[in-house]
């Protein structure tokens, strides 16, 4: 039972490390990102085979790959970025969802189907608590997402960036008028969003296998993580894990993989219309910014 | 009587020329490639209609209508296969079933907003999918059915691919006639305040639930009915190929390359992009597997983000009806229409 | 003849205490004005009474009888009509379509609607942009748009959420004077203004609030010259 725990929580910072990065850009700039799961799968590639080819470690890369992401969107992705959060959900939703495709199927041409994973010196090791076993790998990516999440929670809160992106999330106009360039304040959070992905791709490349079909199992978890624990909450996507993690870790005996996604989605559309704030969000505020 | 809506415009000589062209060339070229694409052709352009009702003229933006065309196909096989009932009369059970999960999904989803409501159909969508593969005793799961192939008309299959078309084409002219009747009429201009404003709606005496209501069950029995249509076109469905979310998708991005919200912009969309599809499928498919959609995501991505309007607003300087895909300027009340104390 | 009435109506919003105690009249073929400064609560009572916001507590009756579960499209099919003060044009539409979703409460047929739309554009000044699209009408158009538009339902009783807001001098004496128009054909009319030349050239009566409960009501050269209005709105 505890190992059922344990290997819970793990699973809950894991997925918590997917979603937080979600939780910037649809979270707080509402904008509804469909390739979400492909800029995972992008950054587990991009992880792979600089390992396969330069030997370097899956989590040195992550710590290169995220920034040079940040400064992608900053500068060579800007504009398509600002076009982005300028139209409406609608086409938000299909400029992803083709951005999403193409990446998919790039990855199919280029790399083909086959399901690829790396063997460091750490992934198979595992770590014995008592009676209770995890992987390493799982203990990392649980850590670090406590560390991201109290990170950004701070920095949302405490610095002036921060505050300037929480009052452009909550009134753009307003924003505007008090000298907001929110613009900047988009492909910032933007930039920031895609650059946590990123990095938590890197993360998982030690546990899980890549192919290209792998981004909509991590997006679908995501968007539930996301709007369970609150729309803009980043402790809540902390919480939103933790509960899809724990939940899935208890019942991953009784019920298949499919059952499994039933139940999310069900979760899904429970949540969306009882209390579609989340479990940590601002009542009221999940209609922020829409419509 | 406005310029643009007047049923002279609707069927004008240039939309007869455009609504009559598919079906014109696939009796004429005895192509059986030609035929097939012109009557997927003409079928996702219905589809495509069909979810305009709801999503272009009422803009509830659904992502999840595949559910609707699967019911249709299945609910017409299984009463053929199980109850030996002509898949005619199963094509209108199928309706009306659609037509009754989708006023019961409206009831459910409609008050959520934006994103919101697309992500909950799309949630609901996946759901009947993979209830339809694991309820297997119902619906043999993934393996499908097949459907014996007895030509005959009471059971709806043809050994010769002119009815096919034929039918095709009624049922394309059936849904724009639909589309052509919202945009003339009480109901269709409800749907469209409502779009437009649902606080001025509502402040003009429109109950937007029942109204949009209505759109959903017209929308899902007419999708409904399409998946009949499918199912004895292809004579074999499954759930990969009547549930994926591919097939909603498809809907909208026909509907939203032509012109989302006016009448014969998914048929545009339809004739643009399911050609195209096709063709980018046979030359590449095998060869390169993945390339075909590479361009066609890129299309995809390209027309959203330079072309909002669609090809109809290309043509029509002014973009009548339809969604205005970029976001307007927020006004100052951010936080809803009521105001501040 | 009492057309609208409303007992003790309270409306809280968390802790917060917006109307507290107001009863009021508003009696056929008259134009009420409700004035206040900011923050009064003029835009809660206006909301309360055209269904958009539920009260607290108290009751409202309409033609003498009590109004349980209002909504907004219930009490415009009975004959209560609204603006809003951000105006909600039906963007996509064209000018004579706008009108035409308000005349099709009471004329189902389209062509009869849109007939209706154009009589009512026309008496509005507004048939030469009767085809353009409501999106691109400058604001005094809008506001007459938005006017058009509840005409269009043949209300017995039309609330005006200020209707002079960003108006030109010459556009609010065009305003005063439909206004005017309109109680002569027999409307009845509640008027939320700031502009107090219109309120007080119209109004038969003025209502006045101040933080939530009513403060002043009366003739509009009584309720100017009264001292606590004055003080309300120079704030103590």
């Amino acid at each position: 039972m505890s190992q059922l725990l344990v290997s819970g929580i793990l699973l809950g910072g894991l997925y918590a490390m997917i979603s937080i990065g979600l939780n910037l850009i649809f979270g707080v700039l509402r904008i509804v990102n469909f390739a979400h799961g492909e800029f995972i799968m992008v950054s587990m590639y991009l992880a792979y085979w600089t390992y396969f080819y330069y030997k370097i470690d899956p989590y040195i890369s992550a710590f290169v790959i995220a920034p040079l992401t940040f400064l992608l969107f900053m500068t060579v992705f800007r504009p398509f970025v600002v076009k982005l959060a300028d139209s409406s959900h609608l086409g938000q939703v299909f400029i992803t969802f083709g951005i999403g495709i193409v990446l998919q199927n790039l990855a199919l041409m280029l790399f083909s189907a086959d399901y690829r994973s790396v063997d460091t010196a750490y992934s198979r090791m595992r770590i014995a608590l008592g009676e209770v076993q995890f992987s390493l790998a799982r203990l990392v990516v649980f850590l670090l997402s406590l560390v991201f999440t109290a990170a950004l929670y701070y920095y949302l809160k405490k610095s002036y960036m921060g505050k300037t992106i929480r009052a452009t999330m909550q009134n753009r106009t307003v924003a505007m008028l008090m000298g907001i360039d929110t613009r900047k304040v988009y492909v910032f959070t933007f930039a920031l969003g895609a650059a946590i992905t990123a990095f938590a791709g890197g993360l998982l490349l030690p546990i899980f296998y890549v192919y290209p079909t792998i981004g909509f199992n991590f997006a679908l978890i995501a968007f539930i993580v996301v709007i369970l624990g609150g729309l803009g909450s980043i402790p809540g996507t902390l919480a939103g894990g933790f509960v899809i993690g724990l939940t899935e870790a208890l019942s991953g005996y009784f019920i298949s993989a499919s059952m499994k996604q039933l139940v999310y989605f069900c979760i899904f559309i429970l949540i969306l219309v009882l209390r579609p704030a989340g479990l940590f969000g601002q009542r009221g505020t999940e209609e922020l910014g829409v419509k | 009587m406005t310029k643009h809506r007047s049923l002279k415009h609707e069927f004008g000589p240039i939309r007869i020329v455009l609504l009559v062209l598919p079906a014109l060339l696939a009796l004429v070229i005895p192509n059986a490639f030609v035929r097939d694409i012109a009557i997927l052709m003409m079928l996702w352009s219905a589809a495509a209609s069909a979810w305009n009702l709801l999503g272009g003229f009422a803009g509830q933006l659904s992502i999840g209508h595949t559910a609707f065309f699967g019911i249709g196909a299945y609910t017409s096989t299984l009463l053929y296969i199980n109850f030996s009932v002509s898949p005619w009369i199963g094509m209108i059970a199928g309706a009306l079933m659609a037509a009754l999960i989708g006023v019961i999904l409206g009831s459910i989803t409609f008050p959520l907003k934006g994103p919101f409501f697309s992500l909950s159909t799309l949630a609901f969508a996946e759901i009947v999918r993979i209830i339809s593969i694991s309820w297997s005793d119902l619906t043999r799961g993934s393996q499908g059915i097949v459907i014996k192939y007895t030509p005959g008309f009471g059971k709806f299959v043809f050994d010769s691919p002119v009815p096919y078309i034929l039918i095709a084409w009624l049922f394309m002219i059936g849904v724009y006639g639909v589309a052509v009747y919202f945009n003339n009429s009480r109901l269709g201009f409800y749907l469209m305040a409502y779009r437009e404003s649902e606080d001025a709606a509502r402040a003009l005496g429109i109950n937007t639930v029942t109204v949009r209501l209505k759109a959903a069950a017209i929308s899902a029995g007419l999708t409904a009915m399409l998946g009949t249509f499918y199912a004895q076109y292809i004579l074999f469905i499954d759930p990969e190929s009547v549930f994926i979310v591919d097939n909603s998708l498809q809907m909208v991005l026909l509907s939203l390359v032509g012109g989302i919200g006016t009448t014969i912009g998914p048929i545009i969309g339809g004739y643009i992009m399911v050609p195209l599809g096709q063709l980018l499928r046979s030359t590449f498919g095998d060869a390169v597997p993945g390339f075909h959609l590479v361009v066609y995501g890129l299309c995809m991505v390209l027309i959203l983000m330079y072309l909002p309007g669609g090809i109809v607003s290309l043509l029509n300087r002014r973009p009548f009806g339809g969604i205005r895909l970029k976001r307007p300027d927020r006004r100052r009340d951010g936080h809803g229409s009521v105001g501040n104390a | 003849m009492v057309l609208l009435e409303t007992r003790n109506i309270e409306k809280r919003f968390g802790g917060l205490q917006v109307l507290r105690d107001i009863s009021l009249e508003v009696r056929k073929g008259e134009i009420l004005g409700l004035i206040g400064p900011n923050g009064a609560g003029k835009t809660s009572l206006f909301n309360i009474l055209t269904g958009f916001l539920k009260p607290t507590a108290g009751e409202i009756y309409y033609k003498g009888k009590l109004w349980k579960e209002i909504t907004p499209e219930k009490m415009c099919a009975s004959g209560i009509a609204r603006t809003f003060q951000v105006v909600k044009p039906l963007n996509g539409l064209t000018v004579l379509e706008n009108i035409t979703v308000g005349s099709l409460l009471k004329y189902r047929n389209l062509r009869l609607a849109m007939r209706k739309a154009y009589e009512v554009a026309e008496y509005l000044d507004l048939l030469e942009h009767k085809d353009k699209l409501a999106a691109s009408l400058p604001i005094g158009l809008r506001k007459k748009l938005e006017i058009a538009k509840s005409i269009a339902t043949e209300p017995e009783l039309l609330l005006l959420d200020e209707p002079m807001g960003g108006l030109n001098s010459g556009e609010v004496e065009e305003m005063i004077r439909l206004v005017r128009q309109f109680r002569d054909n027999g409307l009845t009319i509640v008027l939320v203004e700031h502009v107090m030349k219109a309120v007080m050239d119209l109004s038969d009566r003025v209502l006045v609030l101040n933080q939530g409960t009513i403060i002043a009501n009366g003739k509009p050269e009584e309720v100017s010259r009264d001292p606590a209005v004055i003080a309300a709105y120079l704030g103590e």
